[in-house]
């Protein structure tokens, strides 16, 4: 059996364990996975106060930016940090991840909050895979047991909008993990309160497929990813409509990142970036990208955020490159994938960066 | 700064695959494929245990300078199409089984590493008795020896007498297949109905219960033995040759009648066949050894393959004192093959100078050389489905372990780096009260659930080993055996009874419970320095009892793979008699756990072994 990643919290539902060191199978050969004593992947240990004389960037998001299916080093994040140190003479810049696979947005603003609690840092980086608002709408998730290696249900945090106020649930998050089931999550549990997504049928369905396909997934790698193409999940509807309740959910929760990040005087120019990440499906030119595009592009106007498109780097590559960017089978970024996000990131963090060094200075 | 070299070693495909990483000749990781898949002697394609290796030296695919097979898969093809022609019809069915497995995956190797590690790594193959060989002189505490491997088969080679020197291995003598010192042995393994390559040592356990009234039979009619040590089957008894057993109907007859069924009862039969190819193959030994002696000149000797397991034979040697010094590999079966493949992938393919030689400790850290779980990952596993435990510090965990032996519980213990090879040392154990009656039955049966005539190894501080063992060196791989010091034995009244239980259960010595049918006992000597949480617990335990000796028996249960992971620890608790579970810093207590609600038909899911 493979050795655990993750362990249980009370808040976000699961972390790195902290110190850990791994190494896990993979179609791309095995990748390293490092943690520091604060059950980040990151080869900082993070201390509260930023190092002197250093621009401290945070990088939130899900498996992609936390490096599923890649070492440690050949992440975007180590990879922009070592770019600025070029740039910035060899010193003087921390980037910090804190990536959390399997989450939406709901977890990444708990990681942050809990993990970070107090940290002083100049420049946040949102990088949300634009699936995640999908998983936003779920009171559980499906993870591997620990014990037995069967799949199961694990529950895990989630806000509700309540006027335009978030409701967390789900906290201290529930332990009891259940057999995944053909049922919609309200239904398998009746008592649980239902999640926008529970709601509807289109909530139904996804529940059903998303179990089903996992399981086949396990025999037919490849085969979740297919499926997420043609139902339509990387292209999450929640994104056509700026009433959809899904998207008002989501960006409830961007801009608590953002009044997070702005607490205080000292914070209230903080430089806060939204980079999102998109799908393959819109990478491999499948999928239009305007609609989240669209949505965002409102949120980063209405926050005085900045929006950075990094689609455009990835279509200025030849089909056949965009096509190593991803796993045959895993939906994960390469290495390559990895290395263009950065490309398309660097210049804007740089600008940013040598602002605050100004400021500093 | 000149790049470092690592190379990785696997052995596969035949029983018990591995993988081992060395970095500049220097041993960093290795690993038996099982104790990942758990799936007891797993011969796939070791990916588990390359991912771990890769894990401990925490580097990428492409730092690997190359990769190294234990095996030439060509010379294997070659002897396999050879024995086809030579055995007719007769050998199709044999041959039908092996010879597909051998085209099909051995020389698609690449192939599979390459799948495993995402990058194209150089792979070179080496022979397999070098592989061996080297495993056993490489990491020796001697500058120079004379080396014995002897093995069931490996490409044609059974039986490979070399002089090394530095950072050179040369081959002076073979014996090839099928005359094989380890194929006979399996012969009678199987005939008394255990499996082979893992039944062996079971065979040898039950030898001192018999006496060899057929070993001089076998040397006449099976075995040709010459006064240096070579020579040959007598392929008439003997069926691996052209059918799917060991053993043929003349074999049969020659012992007069048909072979034990397996879970039956053991009969004096048995008992007295273990004991007469246990002789055989002691004789034969001894008189390799000191033809190698003759040949080498060299007072130091090293051994490996799959017969160098058997300690009995090693235990005769070392008191023969043919040789000065003996060495041997702690991995000696297959899966040490893929260590041996490494070290000579750095010494002589790339040319790394052997680190110089300690002659006071050998390079192989204890044998503690596979995974360690910190207390981080154990208490992530033990909190999420709230086990109860306590956490102690290094002092305090010895003293309650120590504490709890003292009063015959029985414990399993998980503490530090896995072992690789067949051997508990220590760090995955099961251990009880060496002083106690009861102790070895009970352990056998109610958590190892298997045969009570199998003895159970003494732990001792090495200063301590010669009050109670007749042994003058240490061992600290449990790979010799020596005779409990006449001092502490008690005399028995001479069963005259086939009941083994019953044998079994007179008490021999002040420590029966490792004290074999002949006063003899496996022994593992500690020290504080490869192993100093165990010894802690020993020196504990000695202040406590005056008798600083414990039970030390592998922490699975018969036909299980022994234990990797603190979940593998945790299961394995549950599902038997031990009143403690030590992992790492971590003690949880029996009678404090949940039901434990088992989903795994766990009897089935291990076959018996």
């Amino acid at each position: 059996m493979a050795r655990n990643l993750f362990e249980y919290h009370p808040v976000i539902g699961y972390r790195f364990i902290p110190g850990l060191r791994a190494r896990v199978r993979h179609e791309g050969g095995g990748y390293l996975v490092q943690c520091n004593r604060a059950g980040l992947r990151c080869r900082h240990e993070v201390t509260l106060a930023r190092p002197a004389d250093t621009v401290r960037v945070v990088v939130v998001g899900d498996s992609y930016t936390a490096g599923d299916g890649v070492s440690n080093a050949f992440r975007y994040t180590d990879l922009l940090e070592q770019r600025l140190l070029s740039a910035c003479g060899g010193s003087g810049v921390q980037v910090l991840n804190f990536g959390l696979p399997g989450s939406g947005t709901d977890q990444q603003l708990l990681a942050l909050r809990e993990l970070g609690a107090g940290l002083e840092y100049d420049i946040l980086v949102l990088a949300p895979m634009v699936e995640n608002i999908v998983r936003n709408l779920d009171s559980h998730r499906l993870a591997t047991s620990a014990f037995s290696g069967e799949l199961v249900e694990r529950p895990k945090p989630y806000f509700t909008l309540e006027g335009k106020t978030l409701a967390l649930h789900h906290v201290p998050v529930p332990k009891d993990a259940r057999e995944p089931a053909a049922k919609s999550d309200a239904a398998a549990k009746p008592d649980a309160e239902p999640t926008e997504k529970d709601k509807g049928a289109a909530g139904l369905v996804r529940g059903i497929l998303r179990r089903v396909t996992a399981k086949v997934d396990e025999k037919v790698p490849g085969f979740r990813a297919f499926t997420q193409r043609v139902r339509g999940v990387t292209h999450p509807q929640e994104y056509d409509d700026a009433q959809d309740p899904g998207w008002l959910l989501m960006r409830a929760i961007l801009t608590e990142f953002v009044q997070d990040a702005r607490v205080g005087a000292a914070n209230a120019r903080r430089k806060v970036i939204l980079a999102p990440w998109p799908t393959f499906g819109h990478i491999e030119g499948g999928l239009d990208p305007k609609p989240y595009l669209a949505r965002f592009g409102e949120l980063a106007a209405a926050t005085e955020i900045d929006l950075v498109d990094i689609l455009p780097r990835f279509i200025d590559e030849p089909r056949q490159v965009r096509d190593r960017c991803r796993f045959v089978h895993d939906e994960h970024p390469t290495r390559l994938g990895h290395s263009l996000f950065a490309d398309a990131l660097f210049p804007h963090l740089r600008k940013q960066v040598e602002a605050v060094r100004g400021v500093h200075s | 700064m000149s790049r470092a070299h690592y190379v990785l070693g696997i052995s596969a495909f035949y029983h018990d695959s591995a993988a081992a990483l060395v970095r500049d000749g220097e041993i960093v990781a290795a690993a038996q494929e099982e104790r990942f898949s758990r799936k007891k002697h797993d011969p796939r394609f070791p990916g588990h245990a390359i991912n771990y290796c890769l894990e401990q030296a925490e580097i990428e695919a492409e730092d690997l300078s190359a990769v190294v097979f234990y095996d030439n898969p060509l010379l294997s093809l070659d002897r396999i199409v050879h024995t086809l022609s030579q055995s007719g019809d007769r050998g199709l069915a044999a041959w039908l089984t092996g010879a597909p497995g051998w085209m099909a995956v051995k020389l698609f190797v690449e192939r599979l590493v390459q799948q495993e590690l995402g990058v194209n790594v150089p792979l070179l193959f080496v022979e397999h008795h070098l592989s061996h060989a080297a495993s056993a002189f490489y990491p020796s505490p001697f500058e120079e020896a004379a080396v014995l491997t002897l093995d069931g088969v490996g490409e044609w080679a059974t039986t490979t007498l070399c002089k090394a020197d530095s950072d050179q291995i040369q081959i002076i003598e073979e014996i090839e297949f099928p005359h094989s010192l380890g194929l006979l042995y399996s012969a009678f393994t199987q005939f008394c109905g255990f499996k082979v390559n893992s039944g062996e040592y079971k065979l040898m356990g039950l030898a001192p219960y018999g006496n060899p009234i057929y070993a001089d039979r076998i040397r006449a009619e099976m075995i040709d033995v010459k006064p240096d040590g070579s020579f040959r089957l007598n392929l008439d008894y003997l069926g691996f040759l052209d059918g799917q057993t060991m053993t043929n109907d003349r074999f049969h007859e020659f012992i007069g009648g048909p072979p034990r069924e397996p879970e039956s009862r053991i009969g004096r039969r048995e008992m007295d066949i273990a004991a007469s190819i246990q002789k055989v193959t002691e004789d034969v030994v001894l008189l390799i050894a000191k033809h190698l002696r003759d040949e080498t000149g060299s007072k130091n000797l090293c051994l490996a393959g799959g017969v160098a397991l058997n300690c009995v034979a090693n235990g005769k040697l070392l008191r023969e004192k043919i040789f000065d010094r003996i060495w041997i590999q702690p991995a000696a079966g297959d899966a040490g093959g893929a260590l041996g493949a490494a070290l000579l992938g750095a010494h002589q393919y790339f040319g790394v100078p052997r680190p110089p030689v300690d002659p006071t400790r050998d390079r192989m850290n204890g044998s503690y050389l596979g995974p360690l779980y910190s207390n981080e990952e154990i208490r992530s596993f033990l909190d999420y489905y709230a086990y109860p435990y306590d956490t102690v510090s290094d002092d305090e965990r010895a003293r309650v372990v120590a504490k709890a032996l003292s009063q015959d519980k029985v414990v399993g213990y998980m503490v530090g780096r896995m072992e690789f090879g067949p051997r508990s040392l220590g760090a995955r154990s099961i251990l009880g009260d060496a002083r106690s009656e009861t102790a070895q039955r009970t352990i056998n049966l109610r958590v190892k659930f298997r045969e009570s005539f199998r003895p159970f190894a003494p732990s001792v501080p090495a200063e301590a080993s010669g009050k109670f063992f007749d042994l003058d060196a240490e061992s600290p791989y449990m790979l010799l055996v020596a005779p409990v010091r006449e001092e502490i034995r008690t005399d028995v009244s001479q069963a005259a009874t086939d009941d083994m239980l019953e044998i079994v259960n007179q008490r021999r010595s002040t420590i029966p419970a490792v004290t074999h049918v002949d006063y003899s006992a496996r022994v593992q000597t500690v020290d504080g320095v490869a192993k100093p949480d165990y010894k802690a617990v020993l020196d504990e335990y000695g202040k406590l009892t005056d008798t600083p000796v414990i039970v030390n028996t592998s922490f699975n249960v018969r036909g299980e793979p022994i234990v990797c992971t603190p979940q593998d620890a945790y299961k394995c608790f549950m599902r038997t008699d031990m009143e403690l579970l030590v992992i790492e810093n971590q003690i949880l207590y029996r009678d404090r756990q949940p039901e434990f609600k088992d989903k795994e038909n766990w009897q089935d899911e291990y076959g018996l072994d």
